[in-house]
């Protein structure tokens, strides 16, 4: 309890011990300092491993690029439905496992709430699929109703295209007409910003104009037309789940440096804290000894 | 076609022909690839705010890498 009072009460070592204790606070404030400095050890350590995570997920990432890259232009457009209405609204928010990684997943929650609430009030009807166990502890309280289902342990191998097909097919055995997919998508080390990205259906490929050119036969190929949905919404997922778990990297290294600047700055005032009480009870025991010497 | 007959999806008949490829693979380019392409997805199912179902779905490979790392 004394080292919790220590804690909140830095820059005020005299209340750390009571009256008349001389040692106490000193012993508390090294203890302190000792704890500190364990904290900025592991601060240190997280970074590193989140700077060298962040190097392979980017490599991943910019590998995935070019699935969603690739498919064609016609085809991405008669998907698009960020302006469209809809009736049966699903979210597919994408967050991380682990937390300790600056506002990436609260951001995330942030705007699948409100994209929730806006669907609700235009009368659509919503379901849920939730990525990564951060967003589901953090909606599972205000919108466990509309939850289908939860998706985590995903991120403890590089992601995989494997995964994303295993995500595509659960995401594809539910009914809706419009999926967004929510995450954070990767521009830098320092910039990823959280993105809505809306899909249509394989029955919106059968109605489209768009893949004329493309000779399709809509009503013959409507099997076709399915599993090239599921192809296109496979790689998107791909794609999506690994711009978040590189932004992830990325904002838990700056946040682990962050901490562990704060952990040495902390050092410093604790030290001199430290040093200045030593000081001082070195010189009242001098005083001490120095007057029962003279009154002798 | 044959694979949709057989009730699978197209991704889950990508997935067999991947699989089907990576095994025709020779050493070591085979173990190399086999261990970066690992499977573990934890699925739960929701309905009506209660958790209902737990899934594990994983290939053979990491489920007994995750079995020996458990002993």
């Amino acid at each position: 309890m004394s080292l919790l009072r220590g804690a909140l009460a830095f820059g005020q070592p005299r209340l750390l011990a009571p009256d008349g204790a001389r040692f106490a606070s000193l012993k508390s404030l090294k203890s302190r300092l000792t704890s500190v400095k364990s904290i900025q050890k592991i601060t240190k350590a997280m970074k590193m491993v989140a700077a060298s995570k962040l190097r392979g997920a980017q490599t991943r990432m910019e590998a995935s690029r070019p699935f969603v890259g690739s498919s064609p232009a016609a085809l991405k457009e008669a998907l698009d439905t960020s302006e469209a209405k809809s009736e049966k609204h699903f979210f597919l928010p994408i967050s991380s496992d682990k937390g300790l990684c600056g506002g990436v997943n609260s951001s995330v929650v942030k705007a699948t709430k409100a994209m929730v609430s806006r669907a609700k009030e235009a009368g659509e009807s919503t379901q849920l699929f939730i990525v990564g166990s951060k967003a589901r502890d953090a909606l599972v309280r205000d919108f466990s109703p509309l939850l289908v289902a939860n998706v985590d342990e995903i991120y403890q191998k590089p992601f995989s295209w494997a995964q994303a097909a295993v995500l595509a097919d659960q995401v594809l055995k539910s009914d809706f007409d419009k999926l967004s997919i929510i995450y954070n998508k990767f521009y830098s080390v320092v910039r990823f910003e959280v993105t809505p990205l809306h899909l249509g259906t394989p029955a919106l490929l059968a109605e489209t104009d768009k893949l004329d050119a493309y000779e399709v036969d809509e009503e013959e190929d409507a099997e076709m037309m399915a599993d090239l949905f599921q192809f296109e919404l496979a790689s998107r997922l791909f794609n999506c789940v690994l711009e978040n778990s590189t932004s992830e990297n990325a904002s838990r290294m700056t946040a682990m440096d962050n901490a562990s600047k704060n952990a040495k700055d902390m050092i410093t005032k604790l030290q001199v804290v430290y040093n200045r009480q030593r000081q001082a009870v070195i010189t009242t025991e001098l005083n001490e000894i120095i007057s029962g010497a003279e009154s002798l | 076609m044959s694979w949709r007959a057989a009730g699978i999806t197209f991704l889950k008949y990508s997935q067999l022909c991947a699989e089907h490829v990576r095994e025709a693979l020779k050493e070591p380019m085979k173990a190399k690839k086999i261990a970066s392409e690992g499977l573990h997805v934890r699925i739960m199912k929701y309905e009506g705010g209660k958790r209902v179902k737990t899934e594990i779905i994983e290939d053979a490979a990491t489920a007994a890498a995750t079995a020996a790392a458990n002993k």
